[in-house]
């Protein structure tokens, strides 16, 4: 019985970029507040410590930053869905 | 989430291994759909792949995981999960965990959270019983200090042994045969209990010398309805820890058999218990008495040797009294016949003094035959991780009475054949194979000061 949801494989990233995971299983939120704008959107710059998203765990939010300076060549999750431990989130080209 | 199907019940099963699975098997066989939280080390598991959807809660270690409460509530809610299985051990006898469901919507199967607190903590689950009129072992409240231990242990008579109010696991348990070592245990019980638990409160009890682990397996309606479904004999035991647990207890005459049931019912009658519980006894067979022991407040790793000898599936009842689609069994339908022995695999060496063995399983035959049923969640090539409890399977025997069950228990353990890791496989088959087991003369000791020593010798000639 397998029930729809669950994340497809993994995507196919190009040599050299680099991949987000979630540090958490919770619902990833990608901008700080409903309404708000978005933390980052693709093809934008980020540095190592440019948050990325939320991730809320019953009402507890987590920032996740992105860890490595480049350019954020993909949004792999929907804004509001539940993410699992370890899930690819974002890919990021370091030379971007 | 919006492509899920409406009003369909759906399970959140927070738990690992075989009982992991059994629990998505039988809501499959009940058309409710299953999502399971894993730990990164189980996300290729066969439970994982046999749940409708797995869900990675965390990290490998169970902390970060399995035992993580807003972790598997908010990965039960976000999955769009009306109930939540919580198994045995990691979080299934919590009564804040069993709250936060409810804070959720989530419905929790196993008893009320307020259940689940009065009978968690020993001290108030004896006060429950002794209100029920179920004996308790002589015994103290709490100790406020070592004199206060002296004074009751002189009023019990010795020997006696401390225990931790909060603990389990036997951590905290020591037996004392005089005063001074009384003192000594005093001191040392309340440093364990201290840190295991974060609480050092001790109480005092009689000591059994020659105990059995008897425990009535029991539903109740919530209402105060309660049916049993028979009492299992769990003496086999290494460190506390069951190893083969049986089913009926065969030493007990007629009338305490009754009188154990009777007793066991009545406890949770008078507390509306709700959905499975057992309430555990010491059995003194020198003074033929059973003392209250205390409530699991969840299904237990051996339900299997009660479903074996009443036909009942367990696991499903949960389900169907959780999900409002079943009725508790009234007790003249629970028809109990036969005899039914579980033997835990472990994946332990008994020949390097118990030492945990995950590794990959290279050769999986589990044994087949008439009146062999195998619980477990591993196969060939599967990985036993480090981070939890070693138990591998359990290899369930039934027959017409306690004699064919042993005989096909000791078969059955002679063709189970499991290679690439060690296990408990050996030990089984000598405990099986002994003439106090087939004559049913054990103790919860005899293990341990019977059987082990001269298993060891003969295994190191």
């Amino acid at each position: 019985m397998p029930l729809p949801g669950a994340p497809v494989s993994g995507p196919i990233v190009a040599e050299g970029h680099v991949i987000v995971n979630a540090p958490s299983l919770g619902t990833f939120y990608r901008s700080p507040k409903p309404g708000a704008a978005a933390f980052t959107q693709i093809g934008e710059a980020v540095d190592a410590d440019t948050e990325l998203c939320l991730i809320e765990v019953m009402k507890l939010f987590t920032t996740l930053r992105a860890g490595v300076k480049g350019k954020v060549v993909k949004i792999l999750v929907e804004d509001g869905v539940m993410v699992e431990y370890d899930q690819p989130l974002f890919v990021i080209d370091p030379n971007g | 989430m919006a492509d899920l199907s409406p009003n369909q019940p759906r399970l959140f099963v927070a738990n690992r291994g075989e009982i992991a699975l059994r629990v998505i098997r039988a809501a499959h066989a009940l058309g409710i759909e299953t999502v399971l939280g894993v730990s990164a080390a189980d996300r290729d598991s066969p439970a994982a792949r046999e749940a409708g959807r797995a869900v990675v809660l965390g990290p490998a270690p169970s902390r970060d995981s399995y035992l993580n409460m807003d972790l598997v509530v908010h990965a039960a809610v976000a999955t769009g999960c009306t109930l939540l299985h919580p198994g045995y051990g990691f979080l299934s006898e919590r009564p804040d965990f069993a709250e936060l469901c409810a804070a959720e919507g989530l419905t929790f199967i196993g008893p009320r959270a307020e259940t689940v607190r009065a009978v968690g903590d020993k001290i108030s689950a004896k006060a429950v019983a002794d209100a029920a009129k179920v004996p308790l072992t002589p015994g103290s409240g709490k100790l406020l200090s070592v004199e206060h231990a002296l004074e009751v242990a002189q009023g019990i008579g010795y020997p006696v042994i401390t225990k931790a109010s909060a603990g389990g696991g036997g951590r905290g348990m020591i037996v004392a045969r005089d005063a001074d070592e009384l003192r000594r245990a005093f001191d040392q019980a309340s440093t364990t209990a201290r840190e295991a638990f974060g609480d050092d409160t001790l109480y005092l009890e009689a000591y059994v010398e020659r105990a059995r682990h008897l425990e009535v397996q029991l539903f109740g309606d919530g209402e105060g309805r309660v049916s049993h479904f028979g009492e299992r004999d769990c003496s086999i035991q290494r460190r506390y820890q069951k190893m083969i647990e049986e089913a009926p207890a065969s030493i007990l005459t007629d009338d305490l058999r009754a009188g154990l049931r009777a007793a066991a019912v009545d406890l949770l009658a008078s507390i509306n218990y709700r959905n499975a519980g057992t309430v555990e006894f010491l059995y003194d067979e020198v003074r033929q008495k059973f003392y209250f022991m205390e409530v699991n407040a969840r299904i237990q790793v051996e339900h299997p040797v009660s479903e074996q000898i009443s036909s009942h599936d367990l696991i499903k009842l949960q389900l169907g009294l959780a999900l409002g689609t079943a009725t508790l069994p009234r007790q003249d339908d629970i028809a109990l016949a036969g005899h039914a022995i579980e033997a835990r695999i472990l994946a332990e060496d008994p020949d390097r003094n118990f030492m945990p063995c995950p590794g990959r399983i290279t050769r999986w035959v589990p044994a087949t035959g008439p009146g062999v049923r195998v619980d477990s969640a591993v196969q060939e090539g599967s990985v036993v991780p480090p981070f939890y409890d070693s138990m591998v399977a359990k290899l369930i025997v039934t027959g017409a009475d306690r004699a064919q069950a042993v005989a096909r228990l000791s078969d059955a353990l002679r063709r189970f054949k499991v290679e690439g890791i060690a296990t408990n496989i050996p030990l089984l088959q000598a405990i099986v194979d002994h003439p106090d087991y087939r004559a049913n003369a054990v103790s919860t000791k005899w293990l341990e000061d019977t059987l082990l020593p001269a298993f060891q010798t003969e295994r190191s000639e």
